[in-house]
């Protein structure tokens, strides 16, 4: 291990935080790198004048003054115009961005079925009017016959009237 | 699942347990305190912090739901009060990098100093190397300084410190390993 490599690794050589490879490797340079040797002392003394150092109490006011910001917090809490009546808990925003999210998609799906719908009803209404029109066409074309059947039993009536000798036009079919 | 001891307690100040936050109150006021001392180089702002985040610990009663340990979230809390403290703060030290040594440790009045009188009980030496070690630490960038007060005050674990940061172990190596390298540029004389 380089001398760049095993100084960046000190600090966590120091506190344990080397995996066992790393450690040995680190340990190793410094067995044999004066350099390396002399910068781990350095931060040995770092550490251990940091040690020595006091820590700071607290002020005797301090505890006072704590609970008399949580007094404040509680009475702004309470009478907050925006204090909502439910307590928007992590899981509560995310059951409800859920259901926003399926209701969003149940709508598009819905949307989407009505139009598919809307288009297959127009598909049979064109077929049910051409079908229509195909039977009228049948009924025209009955009545054709009809008409043509008509002028066929006047024609047949008038050489029968012919043959017997009857001219009065009555006929029956 | 197991919880550690702080995140039991809390849980049982959600459930009605005051005597609970009592412990935990106790237990990191000063800590936080000498954190956010550290952090700010001001006895007067670290006790507003501290206080800060305890009450945001108080008013997350309904709220909590324990998803890493107690010190991490407390801490993260913490570091994020400070960060904002150091980014308003009006008068800001220029940052010092290990690699640009730019020894001037002899201006150990930073803006945010408080003129207090040392304790007679600390010893001389320790205390300019403290006055030392506030000055060059008042100059270490925000991540930096968080990073190597809650490894090396706190004993907070690389894997923690990761976590409180929100970054990855390796960001914290690096970050510990340039705050220190920058110490012990600009504290040599006092570690020989």
């Amino acid at each position: 291990m380089r001398c760049t490599r095993t100084q960046k690794n000190l600090n966590a050589y120091l506190v344990g935080e080397l995996n066992r490879k790393r450690m040995a490797q680190v340990r190793e340079h410094l067995m044999t790198c004066s350099l390396c040797a002399q910068e781990l002392s350095t931060l040995e003394k770092l550490n251990k004048n940091i040690d020595q150092l006091e820590q700071i109490k607290p002020s005797p006011e301090f505890e006072a003054q704590f609970w008399r910001r949580v007094r404040e917090a509680k009475q702004q809490e309470s009478t907050s115009p925006w204090r909502p009546g439910l307590n928007w808990t992590p899981r509560l925003k995310w059951g409800l961005s859920t259901a926003f999210v399926v209701l969003f998609m149940f709508g598009i799906y819905m949307a989407w079925e009505g139009f598919h719908n809307l288009k297959n009803q127009r598909g049979v209404d064109a077929s049910i009017e051409i079908a229509e029109i195909e039977k009228d066409i049948d009924f025209y074309q009955q009545y054709d016959i009809l008409r043509e059947m008509d002028t066929l039993v006047t024609f047949d009536n008038d050489e029968s009237m012919h043959k017997n000798g009857n001219t009065s036009g009555n006929h029956t079919i | 699942m197991q919880y550690d001891q702080d995140t039991q307690l809390m849980l049982k100040f959600q459930r009605g347990d005051d005597n609970s936050f009592e412990t935990l109150f106790r237990k990191h006021s000063v800590p936080l305190i000498n954190f956010a001392n550290r952090f700010l180089g001001s006895r007067t702002k670290a006790e507003e912090v501290a206080q800060e985040v305890l009450l945001k610990i108080y008013m997350a009663r309904k709220s909590y739901r324990p998803k890493a340990k107690f010190s991490t979230w407390v801490y993260k809390i913490a570091t994020n009060i400070c960060l904002n403290e150091l980014r308003k703060h009006e008068y800001r030290q220029p940052p010092i990098y290990f690699d640009n040594p730019h020894r001037d440790h002899g201006n150990r009045q930073t803006q945010w100093t408080d003129n207090k009188t040392p304790t007679p009980e600390q010893d001389l030496e320790s205390k300019l190397f403290e006055e030392a070690l506030n000055s060059v630490m008042s100059k270490l960038p925000g991540r930096q300084r968080a990073a190597f007060l809650l490894n090396r005050f706190n004993n907070t674990t690389y894997k923690d410190v990761a976590l409180t940061l929100d970054c990855s172990e390796s960001s914290v190596k690096s970050l510990i390993h340039r705050a220190t390298a920058t110490l012990r540029i600009q504290l040599k004389e006092y570690l020989i």
